[in-house]
């Protein structure tokens, strides 16, 4: 415990309970604190949704594309050799009929098809050596869903079909073939993704007309019905799930503004404020970066500017004007200044000026782009933050009288330095002229999250601006 | 509560903003007000530490030794009777930073040297310096304020 001195005890009988009225301006300032608090809640709320709902959605689309390799990306394995004693003689080289059916019951009963070649035999298909008959290569994943549909051919094998073999060879040389391709007269076998198989299933290579073979069988191509057809114009976002965008822009703009205030004496003033300052189309344009992730996904950043002009204009219908001259004049010995007035001017002023608002920002937006072919759609939503924020112009003061508001003519200065955070969404829609070109069209709104005036004026002027953005994009890897 | 910042504002400036943030402080926290004191005192407290946080940005020049042992004039009443409110708190607000706060929260809120040290994150020691100092500023400026007011007879 402290032993108070003499001067504590009486500072503080005098201050403890002293109450000082606070200065009017607390409380409106109070309330519009607490009434941008909300809003900034608000902003985050939304920014911090739309981030989680972005990265769930790309978590979900990676993990969807990284189960897609096993199924449209098959590797054959040679299955080791079965012994010789298992051939038998006789042994069909195609099948008679589609193996569909066998080979799935083959495969539920854990039957090695290379323990039943005969299932497949026809009468028509001349007898092979054994070692062709049993040798066979296995399927990783997958189900067979069909099989040769022209059992004839198979069964009949003539000079003008291609031999399994050279074929064979070039899919193991197609280095860049992601899927097996099937020629269906030759009966290999086609897979589908759609079920696949826990255990590498056997075919005996006698169903694909094989003879013998001691290399392993690296890839077959896949059934053409897998592979994404990409369009001549448009870049291969498939095999290129992430790239950046470079976006240069213009275009057309138009800035709602709005004024409110608590004070119902100002009300007035902010109607003749509206009934003055008329607003003009502008302009906005920029350059934007953007990064492609996971096929559909983009982080956009860049410099945004939005340029637009109020007309003000103010009659005063009861104009007086007085011309004066100064004089100096010697009188009684000393200089005095003798003011006369040479003229009265009674009429109506007109004044009229353009007020220039300019605004750089820093965009953050978060994108999902939707592809058909040549063209697309993606939507934009983020946030931005101003760099700069220009204003030169004239205005109606709180007693009526036009002033100039352009900071450094130290008339009113109600404008704030910089704007703060504002919201931005989009929608754009492209086409692309050729694969790393597109043209693209984009609607956007931004809403200005604070007020442009500052903060300890009775109003609050808020603008929000709309416009269309009209742009080329180049991709890069 | 306006007093009580201005008690701890450099200026009346400086006190309308601390007042304005407190009382922003005071309506987004109020769920968080356990009805276990007055009211009051709670939104005392808040302001308080809305004005610590607001100095503490701003470095304070705290002896830590040197000056527990200075001797402490004695004051007149009358010296400080002569003065109003206003002019007392005037006085205050030109006490220099650091010997404000800690005279603030010690001889007028009631503040412990150990609870200043704590909320300020200061040496206790540091904290009585900063009393004695303000007081014996405080005591010097009353001497030659009592000097230079015309008596009331």
């Amino acid at each position: 415990m402290e032993h108070p001195s003499h001067i504590d005890d009486l500072m503080r009988q005098r201050l403890r309970q002293t109450e000082v009225p606070p200065p009017a301006f607390v409380w409106p300032n109070v309330e519009r604190a607490l009434r941008r608090r909300k809003r900034r809640f608000f902003f985050w709320f939304l920014t911090g949704s739309l981030t989680a709902g972005m990265l769930a959605v790309g978590l979900w689309a990676l993990w969807n594309q990284a189960e897609k390799p096993a199924t449209t990306r098959p590797v054959a394995h040679a299955e080791p050799a079965v012994p010789a004693s298992d051939a038998r003689p006789g042994t069909a080289t195609a099948p008679a009929h589609p193996v569909k059916s066998d080979m799935k019951s083959a495969r539920s009963t854990s039957e090695p098809a290379t323990t039943t070649p005969e299932k497949y035999a026809t009468t028509a298909a001349p007898a092979k050596p054994a070692a062709s008959a049993h040798r066979g290569y296995t399927l990783p994943a997958g189900k067979l869903v069909s099989a040769a549909k022209d059992a004839g051919k198979q069964s009949n094998p003539d000079a003008n079909q291609p031999r399994a073999q050279d074929r064979l060879a070039e899919a193991e040389t197609d280095a860049t073939s992601l899927a097996p391709t099937v020629d269906e007269g030759q009966g290999i076998a086609q897979l589908s993704k759609s079920e696949p198989s826990a255990t590498p299933l056997p075919i005996p290579l006698g169903l694909l007309n094989l003879p013998a073979r001691e290399t392993t069988l690296a890839a077959v191509k896949a059934p053409p019905t897998k592979t994404k057809r990409v369009p001549k114009k448009c870049y291969d976002f498939h095999a290129h799930p992430s790239a950046w965008l470079v976006d240069a822009y213009a275009g057309p703009s138009w800035a709602g503004k709005s004024l409110q205030t608590a004070d119902s004496e100002l009300q007035d003033y902010l109607l003749n404020r509206e009934r003055t300052e008329i607003r003009t189309w502008g302009y906005n344009a920029g350059v934007r970066a953007s990064y492609l992730f996971a096929g559909n996904f983009l982080l956009r950043t860049g410099l945004h500017l939005d340029h637009f002009e109020e007309q003000f204009e103010y009659i005063d219908p009861n104009f007086i004007q007085y011309n004066i001259t100064i004089t100096q004049k010697y009188v009684n010995g000393q200089w005095v200044s003798v003011t006369d007035t040479i003229g009265i001017l009674y009429g109506t002023n007109y004044l009229k000026s353009y007020n220039r608002f300019a605004m750089l920002d820093i965009p953050l937006q978060a994108a999902l782009e939707l592809r058909s072919g040549a063209t697309g759609v993606s939507l934009n939503l983020g946030g931005s933050v101003n760099l700069l924020f220009e204003k030169r112009g004239s205005m109606l003061d709180t007693t009526g009288k036009p002033v100039s508001f352009t900071p450094g003519s130290g008339q009113n200065e109600v404008f704030r330095t910089s704007l703060g955070m504002s919201l931005i969404g989009s929608i754009q829609w492209f086409y692309h002229l050729n694969p790393r070109t597109r043209v693209f069209v984009e609607p956007y709104y931004r809403h200005i999250l604070d007020p442009v005036t500052r903060p300890e004026l009775p109003y609050e002027q808020s603008y929000g601006v709309g416009g269309v953005r009209l742009g080329l994009t180049r991709i890069f890897d | 509560m306006y007093a009580v910042c201005l008690r701890y504002a450099r200026s009346s400036s400086d006190a309308a903003d601390i007042l304005q943030e407190g009382f922003v402080k005071v309506f987004t926290k109020l769920d968080q007000f356990q009805f276990q004191g007055s009211f009051e005192g709670w939104v005392r407290r808040i302001m308080i530490n809305t004005a610590l946080r607001t100095y503490q940005r701003q470095r304070f020049d705290y002896e830590t030794t040197g000056l527990e042992t200075l001797p402490e004039s004695p004051v007149e009443p009358d010296a400080l009777a002569a003065l109003s409110e206003a002019e007392l708190l005037r006085l205050i607000s030109r006490l220099p930073d650091g010997y404000r706060v800690v005279f603030n929260m010690v001889a007028i809120e009631g503040y412990s040297h150990a609870e200043v040290a704590d909320l300020l994150g200061i040496q206790e020691s540091t904290s009585r310096s900063q009393l004695t100092k303000a007081r014996r500023w405080l005591c010097d400026q009353l001497e030659t304020l009592h000097q230079t007011i015309p008596h009331k007879t």
